[in-house]
């Protein structure tokens, strides 16, 4: 292990991080985004908490799983290991898998506002400071964009949190900013909404169980078409609640 | 370019929907530039992006005052307090690519619409915070006080032409002002005609740009 990255893993206490990173109240700017659940709504296909909760699973299993979790765990190796060229080449391959312009654009949005937050709360702390510092640079000379899940592992190992964790943060928040949007797009009331995300809890929480494969950057993939048609539809809708 | 180091003032405007931001940000933007001072605004909506696109085409495409891709607007996921208070990360996020985009900017403007009793700016997000109100809410509205009237740098009440017609009181909402604001900086207008609003524009260039010179010399056309 490099020595100057020795800091990164004495800590177990960890939890605290985990709350705070995966409160609504963290900011990221998640609660105006509805995953491409706006769309759906406007077009009827998706109309009552059953369909919620299998829409949520469906982008789980085909999208955050494949791609958005797989993402995160190299960048989580890449960092451990002083890897910043497998950190800037898994940014980049994520920002460039996503279709729509309004998610890449959030996504990047939002990572940033996560490393500035990283940044505000560590600023203190030297080592850690020189290592933020680095990817700072790499972040301001464009060659990394940025993304919300590099950031989230980014922030995971600088505050020491285990992968597994910060993997049920980022379905966790997906998962709450999308029953959010449901209800304030008025087809889940606030009581179904807390059930969606218990019977979600098996659904994450068995994924993140499994011993995750280590994949390489050429294996991640995503099978969400519809989802990415109705999202570069939602791009041009005159009136809309949600960014994406 | 390192944005991080650039720090453009940020002026946040406020109000019900209704009250008049949008034709405030209108009648500012051409006494601003006239002033030789560049502007970009931020609109957050919470349903659409309607004022911004207005603004694209009475700002840009008819009066040529700033180009079209400095009117960016936001959706903000059906709460536009959050996104301009407590979480303000995408209206930080964008005016961080505004900056890195033109660091020679002299202001950029950030419109929500909000009400009295819950909307303030972040200071994070905005520099100086001006909170508007119109006269038909009643000449009750300063008197109500809230977070918006009592905590902004500077109150507009405007539409002051319709007080007779909806039987409002303006030395009423001029004395209530006074009291709940301590003192601190009101202004009437009437953004029909632009009455009062060479005040306001006098506010903003003293109270955020601290009567600096521009940082450009004003263009005679667009950007």
């Amino acid at each position: 292990m490099n020595q100057e990255m020795g800091w990164m893993f004495m800590n177990t206490d960890y939890e605290f991080h985990l709350m705070q990173f995966s409160d609504s109240f963290f900011p990221s700017g998640m609660f105006s985004m509805s995953g491409g659940l706006e769309s759906f709504v406007n077009q009827k296909k998706i109309s009552n908490p059953e369909d919620v909760l299998k829409f949520i699973k469906e982008q789980i299993e085909f999208q955050l799983i494949p791609c958005d979790c797989a993402v995160l765990s190299i960048a989580f190796d890449g960092i451990k290991n002083n890897d910043f060229l497998k950190v800037i080449q898994i940014d980049n391959k994520y920002y460039s898998m996503k279709l729509s312009k309004e998610i890449r654009n959030s996504s990047v949005r939002s990572g940033k506002q996560v490393f500035n937050c990283l940044k505000h709360m560590i600023e203190d702390t030297e080592n850690k400071n020189r290592f933020i510092k680095q990817i700072n640079n790499k972040i301001e000379s464009n060659e990394m964009p940025c993304t919300y899940p590099v950031a989230l592992a980014i922030s995971a190992v600088c505050l020491e949190i285990p992968i597994q964790s910060v993997m049920r943060i980022l379905l966790y928040s997906f998962s709450s900013s999308v029953v959010s949007a449901a209800i304030r797009l008025g087809i889940v009331q606030h009581l179904d909404a807390q059930k969606i995300l218990l019977l979600l809890a098996g659904t994450i929480n068995n994924i993140i169980s499994k011993n995750i494969p280590k994949k390489s950057i050429n294996d991640i993939w995503q099978l969400v078409p519809l989802t990415e048609i109705n999202q570069m539809k939602h791009e041009h809708n005159e009136s809309k609640m949600f960014i994406t | 370019m390192n944005s991080s180091k650039i720090n453009i003032p940020k002026l946040g405007i406020g109000g019900p929907v209704g009250s008049g931001k949008t034709q405030l940000i209108e009648m500012l933007v051409p006494i601003l530039k006239k002033n030789g001072f560049r502007c970009c605004i931020i609109s957050n909506d919470v349903i659409s992006k309607e004022d911004a696109q207005r603004m694209q085409r009475t700002l840009a495409t008819e009066s040529k005052l700033m180009p079209e891709d400095m009117i960016i607007g936001i959706a903000t996921g059906g709460c536009p307090h959050t996104a301009v208070r407590e979480d303000p990360s995408i209206n930080l996020a964008v005016v961080e690519e505004i900056q890195q985009k033109d660091p020679s900017l002299d202001l950029i403007i950030i419109e929500s619409g909000g009400d009295n009793v819950m909307t303030t700016f972040s200071p994070t997000l905005a520099d100086y915070f001006i909170y508007i109100v119109d006269v038909s809410g009643g000449d009750k509205y300063p008197r109500k006080g809230g977070l918006g009237i009592e905590s902004c740098d500077l109150l507009i009440i405007n539409k002051t032409d319709l007080a007779p017609y909806v039987g409002a009181d303006l030395s009423i909402m001029e004395r209530d002002a006074k009291k709940i604001r301590n003192n601190k900086p009101f202004e009437f207008v009437n953004c029909k005609t632009g009455e009062g609003v060479e005040k306001v524009a006098e506010q903003i260039i003293r109270g955020i740009l601290f009567d600096r010179e521009p940082l450009k010399n004003p263009p005679s056309q667009g950007n």
